[in-house]
């Protein structure tokens, strides 16, 4: 308990300059919205006189573009991102610190078990990206009510939220996996980023070439199509097991290998 | 000189990897090219008909993707943001680590002027940019010849890989000052990864929104691809902004870092 609330105080600074600009982005993304409102009546009759093939290099097709949702769907994806690099950082960053700050003398020699610390700074990393993704989402719905002409998407906007989780605890759990595999922070922040560039590339490459459409399993920031999620509350039952397996080895890894690290005091 | 020299000595094994990961990059994505470029005239001659906004919104740059050029500068986005992580963290890491690795007491009493440290350390990492910078081009025309379809020309062609330079001197400079501002900078990556993907969300929004105030703030906006090649020149604005911020931030650096008190051992 103590362990968390250290955790918590410790991370406080960070989180609150990360809520702010998830905050400042949301904001400045939806401030232009009637400007966009203007040209989506235009272009939704455009549209119905494509070919399907056409639709299909839109990959926003089945979004109603005069609705304010399909507006928020195009910054959902930076979002996802962002969070997704606070997510990975804090998880690689979390447990090793104590090695990099030399504190780990300190922490390990007290009367409580390791996996016990383990499990209270699991919890307050979880914390951390609980209240990233609550900001997000109460951003998301208080600018998007000011700037929206037509009906309220709230409900769409919490099924993006919640698709938003599950990409967050995937890229905590590959934090922590990191940071368990190797001995620095240094290392561990590298693997991440490793990770993250990576995951991130391939999801650019899968929009420029359909052919790779493949390997979309590989990346986390493809796992779940916004327009699917927002309009047909679709979580692809593949993803939902790809997240789960990430976050349960990612917990298996840390759990088996921390308690018996050696570790560099 | 010494600290010159040793400090190319430490980093010379970080550059191989990332310089091949941006060549990597971009390679991979040029590989796609033979395809795209055989939907983009079919697409161009669909968009031609569409509005503005529209195309704003769906973040559609106005780039030619039929031709290697236009393909190019959609590519050099993310070989960016891979060499402004680079940059980012070198210049986020070359002074504060020798705070982290408790070396600073140990240099900063030489009988050495501190601005000589800066100096020194600020030659090492722009030299190590500028040797990026010549082998990615290298590479990247080697790449581009090897893919393209009609002949483009060369002199276009490295004036928009320069612009890769001035974005990565851009964060040099920032991460330079950042790393002075800070007092003890614990881990290099959170930060570089936090504020470079930042920057880089700014641009991706700003693709949407096209707000002039915007392409100010971020460095990834300041060279917007489709006006270069139409233009056949850089924005001078830009070019003159970008500069003056450089100069700005190491400047301030060298004041800082003068006053600075070190977190000794």
């Amino acid at each position: 308990m103590n362990v968390i609330k250290r955790e918590l105080r410790a991370n406080l600074k960070s989180l609150i300059i990360w809520s702010l600009s998830m905050t400042f982005l949301v904001y400045v993304g939806m401030v232009k919205y009637s400007a966009f409102a203007a040209a989506g009546q235009s272009v939704n009759e455009i549209f119905e006189q494509l070919p399907p093939a056409m639709m299909k290099i839109f990959e926003i097709g089945g979004l109603d573009l005069t609705k304010i949702s399909a507006f928020y769907a195009l910054f959902y994806l930076y979002f996802n991102l962002l969070s997704g690099i606070h997510a990975s950082m804090l998880g690689a960053t979390i447990i090793s610190k104590e090695e990099r700050d030399k504190t780990a003398d300190f922490l390990f020699v007290k009367p409580v078990e390791r996996h016990k610390i383990i499990t209270s700074k699991l919890i307050a990393a979880l914390i951390n990206v609980l209240v990233l993704n609550i900001v997000t989402c109460v951003a998301s719905i208080y600018f998007i009510s000011v700037y929206n002409t037509g009906d309220s998407i709230t409900m769409e906007v919490l099924r993006s939220i919640l698709a938003l989780f599950f990409v967050q605890i995937t890229f905590l759990s590959v934090g922590f996996a990191s940071s368990a595999l190797v001995q620095t922070t240094k290392k561990a922040t590298g693997l991440s980023t490793l990770i993250i560039l990576t995951t991130f590339m391939l999801s650019v490459g899968i929009d420029l070439n359909e052919d790779l459409d493949f390997l979309k399993y590989l990346t986390p920031f493809k796992y779940f199509n916004i327009a699917k999620v927002m309009n047909d509350a679709t979580y692809p039952i593949v993803s939902l097991v790809l997240v789960f397996v990430i976050v349960i080895l990612g917990l298996c890894v840390i759990y088996y290998k921390y308690p018996k690290k050696d570790l560099h005091v | 000189m010494n600290i010159f020299k040793q400090e190319l000595k430490m980093a010379y094994r970080s550059i191989f990897s990332w310089t091949l990961a941006m060549i990597g990059i971009c390679w991979l994505f040029m590989t796609f090219f033979q395809s795209i470029s055989a939907d983009a005239e079919l697409m161009n001659k669909v968009f031609s008909n569409f509005p503005k906004e529209f195309l704003n919104a769906l973040g559609i740059s106005d780039l030619d993707m039929s031709t290697i050029q236009g393909y190019y500068g959609l590519i050099l986005n993310y070989v960016t943001l891979i060499g402004a992580i680079y940059a980012m963290k070198l210049g986020v890491g070359v002074l504060s680590e020798e705070v982290r690795c408790k070396t600073s007491d140990f240099l900063v009493v030489k009988p050495v002027e501190r601005h000589t440290i800066v100096t020194a350390k600020l030659l090492t990492v722009l030299l190590l940019i500028v040797i990026q910078n010549v082998v990615y081009d290298l590479a990247a025309f080697g790449i581009a010849n090897l893919y393209k379809k009609i002949e483009f020309e060369t002199g276009l062609f490295f004036m928009i890989n320069s612009t890769l330079l001035l974005v990565q001197l851009f964060f040099i400079g920032f991460g330079l000052l950042i790393s002075v501002m800070i007092k003890k900078i614990k881990t290099v990556l959170p930060i570089t990864m936090a504020v470079v993907f930042g920057f880089f969300v700014i641009q991706m929004l700003n693709e949407t929104l096209d707000e002039k105030k915007l392409t100010y703030v971020t460095p990834f906006a300041y060279f917007d691809m489709s006006t270069i090649i139409k233009n056949q020149a850089l924005d001078g604005t830009y070019v003159i902004l970008d500069l003056v911020l450089i100069v700005l931030f190491v400047i301030l650096t060298y004041i800082i870092y003068k006053r600075k008190d070190m977190p000794s051992v």
